[in-house]
């Protein structure tokens, strides 16, 4: 009707709330880690050896690693980064590429790229409000026509050292005009190093959980102590009031893309390594995997919400279910249906714990 | 009913909300064939009181007759049934459809399974002779492309469809020229003519003067009296509207002003604030007057960063300022309150702390480094100051009250200790305690030197807090009243209306 707000005290809000409601929401995922450990006791008596958590471990340092950086797409109140898989690919390719220049180089080459990539899709969810999931797609479908097009189809191996080597590449062929001196490096033993990052164990653990430690971490302190983490949570809850408050909403919302597909670059050379091949198909389904465990661990999908502890508690978790699945003797397509039925049952409670709350306009 | 002319009665109305008397025991009768004005302030209750007669609040008490039957209207459909119509200020418009298919939405006739084209064609242009566009549109037009003049035209022929016996038109001119507005004014005549009783709610003095046979003025849920339109004068209807002066706050006036704080010149944004000068003084509370569609919110933006500027000057503390961006207007010590608390004032989903400390986030920052630590004295005197209720900063915002949660607003642009501080309706919603409280501390800081521009629509709440109030209309400054002339709510609301040149105009 007219520009009439309700009169006085049609205020009618709660003003307390269901406190158990509260915290489900926000530990819940701890107590399920809880249950499953007691299912994994059931099922096998060397659930708890340090052997078998190691595996478990292992086998979702990858996803945590790029969840920890699609965690920032989500707090962000944009829903996920679904360009984070050719993120991962393109990566890999890009550090085998530069593997002739050093192990250093290589990774900077490739953390470059997913940072350039972050840089592109934020800025366009961020500047022109793009759906971000609808763009981000896109982007992973661009970025995979590319791939296999530059490469004309083939894979790329590290340790390939024929000539032919240097014409089956992108910028190989290129680096190779430039510098004949690439030629003569010795290929064998950087390949090997390439291809041992995925299989070194340093203290008996793998190098890739301790990144995933350090990735998870470093998330954790950007997240919740820096100015950018801060000013992200005010963005992620509402771009409008975050806008309002005179935060540069454009360049945060960037910002957290970037954290994204910067991550998403660190697990794409692992898992190059891990692989021993450059190709598109590397980190297939990650972007989902990454949404469920995040959600999982109690991230509000409409932002501003929830904490890397979380994300840990939630990877941690599909980690368990996943081992759990495989000692039972259930393969891995099955699951796949159940991991899909999972983030099913995990997003319809998201949004009911929110509503209960109040928290979400929906 | 004895008198059998009278189409709608309402008895001893009420509503209730929790914790308050919306409408209280209001009685409203309009005839067969008359305009009937509903008027009052924002808040009165005439919104209330015809969301009653269509349904929408089941819950009255109260009797309602439609001619002499008493009805009791639960929802919204039966309302429809006993015939009242509602034209509503927003539009319900499905742009990509034809204006046939808008017209008939819902009851589109049919052969068989399919859609009698013929028979809607026919049906619509019917319906379009009665509000005199039957010659100008094509009922196989797009919806959108159709001006806003006549798109408001056809949702009152789609109303007209049902027959009502009673129909209400809410703020129907707000969006309209004045051709516009007088070819509405024959169209409702006509309407008239044919026996409908026509409730007509507007805050334009001069329309209701116009086309209205009767008015009602309601304030605070009350009704204060139904008059011949003949034998009423402006200012008493304007009088009644304000009634006596809410004695909530009423300052101690007129020091002289000799700093001047924030000086704008010729401010433009073209299509909504146009050559926009003004100067404000340290410690001044200047109050900007107008009506909707004035330019007073955009005045606000633009100064603030938040929406471009075409061009204009603005000096602030002595410093010329190039509006870029928000920050940067905050970082010179201008902070804008926004008319928004829920879209672009709160977060409503963070904690108290969180939402008043989020425009300081990069002050309290260190080496990339948040400390929220610090801002944690500032949290504790603007709570102390503010009075917030609960006293805990670490409740979510979304469960405290609305006028707890516009004082967490005030304080999070306090907190960024303004020199400048523009209010854009800082009490709408809010209960007279908060009120009360945000009115004394807005003079308060005035009192310690910050300059306040207050954008209000609540003309008490202007005329008791302001030093000096600028009237905009159409996006110009048409002048100011300061307090030497006297200015009371009722010349204010005068002339904003444009109805009257007594003030000084300095520029």
């Amino acid at each position: 009707m007219s520009s009439i707000s309700l009169p006085l005290g049609g205020d009618v809000r709660k003003t307390r709330q269901n406190s158990l409601t509260l915290l489900i929401n926000r530990f819940g995922v701890f107590f399920m880690i809880l249950v499953l450990s007691g299912v994994g006791l059931i099922v096998s008596p060397g659930f708890f050896s340090s052997t078998n958590l190691l595996n478990i471990l292992n086998a979702v340092s990858y996803l945590g690693i790029v969840a920890a950086g699609i965690a920032f797409v989500i707090f962000c109140g944009q829903y996920g980064d679904m360009s984070a898989p050719m993120t991962m690919a393109i990566s890999g390719v890009i550090s085998v590429e530069f593997m002739r220049y050093g192990l250093v180089p290589a990774f900077l080459a490739a953390m470059a790229t997913g940072l350039v990539i972050g840089a592109v899709n934020g800025y366009i969810v961020g500047k022109f409000r793009a759906n971000a999931i609808i763009w981000t797609l896109a982007m992973n479908f661009i970025l995979e026509g590319l791939v296999r097009w530059s490469y004309k189809g083939t894979q790329i191996y590290p340790d390939m050292a024929t000539e032919k080597t240097y014409q089956t590449g992108f910028f190989l062929p290129l680096l190779a005009k430039l510098d004949r001196h690439i030629m003569d490096i010795d290929l064998v033993s950087r390949a090997q190093a390439f291809n041992g990052l995925a299989t070194t164990y340093p203290l008996g653990v793998p190098l890739v959980l301790y990144v995933m430690f350090a990735v998870m971490i470093i998330g954790y302190i950007v997240m919740s102590k820096t100015t950018f983490g801060n000013q992200l949570r005010v963005v992620g809850s509402s771009y409008e009031v975050g806008r309002m408050s005179g935060i540069n909403a454009t360049g945060t919302v960037m910002k957290a893309f970037m954290m994204s597909s910067l991550f998403a670059s660190i697990a794409g050379i692992f898992m190059t390594s891990l692989n021993r091949v450059g190709a598109f198909y590397i980190g297939q389904g990650y972007d989902f995997q990454a949404v469920t465990a995040i959600i999982l661990g109690g991230m509000s999908l409409s932002g501003g919400r929830g904490s890397m502890i979380g994300v840990f508690g939630g990877v941690f978790t599909l980690g368990l279910i996943s081992n759990i699945l495989t000692l039972v003797g259930i393969g891995t397509f099955t699951q796949k249906m159940i991991t899909g039925f999972l983030f099913i049952v995990v997003v319809a409670v998201n949004a009911r714990s929110l509503r209960k709350l109040g928290r979400d306009y929906a | 009913m004895s008198d059998p002319t009278v189409a709608l009665s309402m008895k001893k109305v009420s509503k209730k909300f929790p914790g308050t008397l919306a409408i209280n025991n209001v009685d409203f009768d309009v005839r067969a064939g008359e305009v009937h004005a509903l008027m009052g302030e924002n808040g009165a209750g005439k919104s209330t009181l015809m969301k009653i007669l269509a349904g929408s609040y089941p819950d009255y008490s109260g009797d309602i007759f439609i001619g002499s039957q008493p009805v009791r209207l639960a929802n919204p459909s039966q309302a429809k049934a006993v015939g009242v119509g509602m034209v509503y200020q927003e539009l319900s418009i499905a742009y990509n459809r034809t204006v046939m298919e808008n017209m008939f939405a819902g009851k589109i006739p049919k052969k068989g399974l399919f859609i009698d084209w013929e028979e809607l064609k026919r049906k619509t242009l019917a319906s379009l002779k009665r509000v005199g566009l039957h010659e100008k549109i094509n009922p196989e037009a797009l919806m959108k492309d159709i001006s806003q003049h006549e798109s408001q035209l056809i949702e009152m022929a789609k109303v007209l469809n049902d027959r009502p016996c009673i129909m209400v038109m809410d703020e129907p001119t707000s969006a309209l020229s004045s051709e516009e507005v007088q070819m509405l004014f024959k169209i409702i005549r006509e309407i008239k003519k044919q026996g409908v009783a026509i409730v007509y709610i507007s805050h334009h003095l001069p329309e209701v003067f116009e086309v209205a046979d009767r008015v009602t003025v309601l304030r605070d849920g009350k009704k204060i009296e139904t008059r011949e339109m003949e034998d009423v004068t402006k200012e008493e209807l304007v009088e009644m509207m304000v009634g006596r002066k809410v004695e909530d706050y009423l300052k101690e006036k007129s020091h002289s002003f000799a700093e001047p704080v924030l000086e704008v010149r010729d401010l433009t944004r073209y299509g909504f604030i146009h050559n926009i000068s003004f100067t404000l003084h340290r410690g001044e509370i200047l109050g900007v007057m107008g009506l909707a569609g004035s330019g007073r919110t955009e005045l606000g933006r633009c100064l603030a960063g938040a929406d471009p500027v075409d061009y204009g000057r603005v000096v602030l503390g002595g410093e010329e300022v190039t509006i870029r961006s928000m920050s940067r207007m905050l970082d010179k010590g201008l902070a804008y309150l926004s008319e928004n608390r829920k879209t672009e004032g709160l977060a409503l989903r963070l904690s108290n702390r969180e939402n008043i400390l989020s425009s300081i986030i990069g002050r309290l920052s260190s080496r990339g480094f948040y400390h929220p630590g610090k801002g944690g004295g500032l949290i504790k005197e603007l709570y102390e100051k503010l009075i917030i209720y609960p006293p805990d900063p670490s409740v979510g915002t979304s469960n405290l009250s609305g006028g707890n949660q516009q004082k967490i607003l005030l304080a999070k642009w306090l907190s960024t200790k303004p020199k400048v501080l523009i209010l854009d309706e800082p009490t709408r919603g809010v209960d007279v305690g908060a009120k009360k409280h945000i009115h004394e501390t807005i003079v308060k800081l005035a009192g310690e030197g910050m300059s306040v521009l207050l954008l209000s629509s609540d003309l008490p709440e202007l005329v008791s807090l302001s030093d000096r109030i600028a009237v905009l209309k159409q996006g110009h400054m048409i002048g100011e009243l300061t307090h030497g002339d006297g200015f009371d709510e009722n010349k204010v609301l005068l002339a904003a209306n444009g109805e009257r040149s007594v003030f000084s105009v300095e520029y």
